[in-house]
């Protein structure tokens, strides 16, 4: 074979370029496809369309990448976008909550002028089942002092600053044991006291006590602060009576409160820095 | 051991303690079963005196009591750290000598660390304040009831890295 190429590879060459050559004119000169031209054809075909394939699944492959490049991108893009907005989201339902909360107070700013408020957000709780306190975020350089009343937004009571440092306060509140105010009923104007108890205190309760024998308390009676002795504001409210029990001794009664603050869901209350006392 | 294997192990103690600490202020605080949660900080330092020599166990317990006492508000300021103290002491007192480390022990360790928790709250508040005992006494016995089972995971994790520990 190869000495069949090196003795007429000149004349096979100089055949195949003649016939080229005539089929290039032959194909220019006629008007149709010459029977040569065509089966020319059908034996390139399968050729072709398999060259075709395999460039179309080169091609294929390579915008594959392309396109996985631009969808990771797209993608990367799309979440740091999705993050923004979710920061923004929060960001908005955060300044939201915080507006509700201070157009509440500006509402109990105009009820009572004489308090002096000092906003702080509550950043612990006590995790004991002994005890239900809260640390502020503010202290005595926010002219917070031990025995200020911390209430929420609306006004309602959340319990009494009992210590107090530079940068920090702790709020017992109305539930603690060691919580004891004076309070009065708001229908009636009868004197009691409100406190809390340690059976009471985890089902979020407190316990209003010393009530008079003939005392017409009843159930959804409001509570408030009655300001006895100027220690506390008055007016503040506490909760409401939900139950009405008798003491162990079974002579003299009780009522449990519900205070009108949920405690868990705490996130920013105001301190009265001050008020006037009314005589 | 060297003072180096010291601060590892102590550190090791820590790493494996504080995931624990928010275990309880941000799970377990909000399982509440009859108003009471349950209460695994107490037993921490119950675990770890099991293990570890009356010292060495005193010395984790201050520091963890003052770390909870930072982040939690409580009844007097070092309250835990007095807390987990009187825990690790009693338990370095009676592992070895009236029984031996295993699952009994440790629920029995738990509960001692539970109840002395519970009965010092008691202490205070009744000095401070006017309360019914036998309130005070059923809030221990529920706490203890709910707190006890959490000594059959914590004994567990805690041998596990005091074998390491001492192994290595």
């Amino acid at each position: 074979m190869k000495r069949f190429f090196t003795k007429n590879g000149i004349l096979v060459l100089t055949a195949v370029t003649v016939i080229a050559v005539v089929l290039c004119i032959f194909s220019a000169v006629s008007s149709g496809t010459g029977l040569l031209h065509n089966a020319l054809g059908v034996i390139a075909s399968p050729f072709r369309a398999a060259g075709g394939a395999v460039t179309a699944w080169v091609e294929g492959i390579g915008d594959r990448f392309e396109t996985v490049e631009q969808l990771q991108q797209e993608n990367e893009d799309l979440r740091q976008q999705i993050a923004e907005l979710e920061w923004e989201l929060r960001q908005a339902t955060e300044d939201r909550e915080e507006n509700q909360r201070l157009r509440a107070l500006l509402n109990l700013r105009q009820q009572r002028q004489d308090f002096v408020f000092e906003s702080a957000k509550v950043v612990g709780m006590s995790s004991s089942n002994w005890e239900s306190t809260l640390t502020l975020n503010k202290g005595t350089a926010a002219e917070l002092a031990i025995g200020d009343c911390v209430v929420n937004e609306e006004g309602f009571l959340v319990g009494i600053i009992t210590d107090a440092g530079l940068n920090w306060a702790t709020v017992t509140t109305v539930l603690d044991t060691s919580s004891q105010l004076g309070a009065l009923v708001f229908r009636t104007g009868e004197n009691t006291v409100a406190m809390g108890d340690l059976s009471l205190m985890n089902e979020g309760m407190l316990k209003l006590s010393y009530l008079a024998g003939e005392s017409s308390l009843m159930n959804g009676d409001l509570i408030v602060t009655s300001g006895l002795g100027g220690y506390y504001p008055s007016d503040l409210v506490i909760g409401s009576v939900t139950e009405l029990r008798t003491d162990d001794n079974g002579l003299t009664r009780h009522a449990v409160l519900q205070p009108k603050v949920d405690m868990v869901t705490l996130k920013q209350v105001f301190v009265i820095t001050d008020f006037s006392v009314e005589d | 051991m060297s003072r180096r294997d010291l601060t590892i192990k102590w550190l090791l103690y820590a790493a494996l303690t504080l995931p624990f600490l928010f275990v309880q202020q941000y799970l377990l605080n909000g399982v509440e079963f009859f108003g009471v949660h349950p209460f695994i900080l107490p037993l921490l330092s119950a675990t770890v005196a099991i293990f570890e020599s009356r010292g060495e166990s005193a010395f984790f317990a201050v520091a963890f009591g003052l770390v909870c006492d930072l982040l939690m508000p409580s009844v007097f300021p070092c309250f835990y750290a007095l807390s987990f103290l009187l825990t690790a002491l009693l338990v370095g007192l009676i592992v070895g000598r009236v029984i031996l480390p295993g699952f009994p022990c440790a629920l029995i360790c738990s509960a001692i660390a539970s109840a002395i928790n519970g009965f010092l709250y008691l202490f205070f508040l009744v000095y401070n304040t006017n309360f019914a005992f036998t309130d005070a006494l059923n809030l221990i016995g529920l706490e203890l009831v709910l707190t006890l089972p959490a000594a059959l995971v914590l004994f567990p994790v805690y041998r596990w890295l005091f074998r390491r520990i001492h192994n290595e």
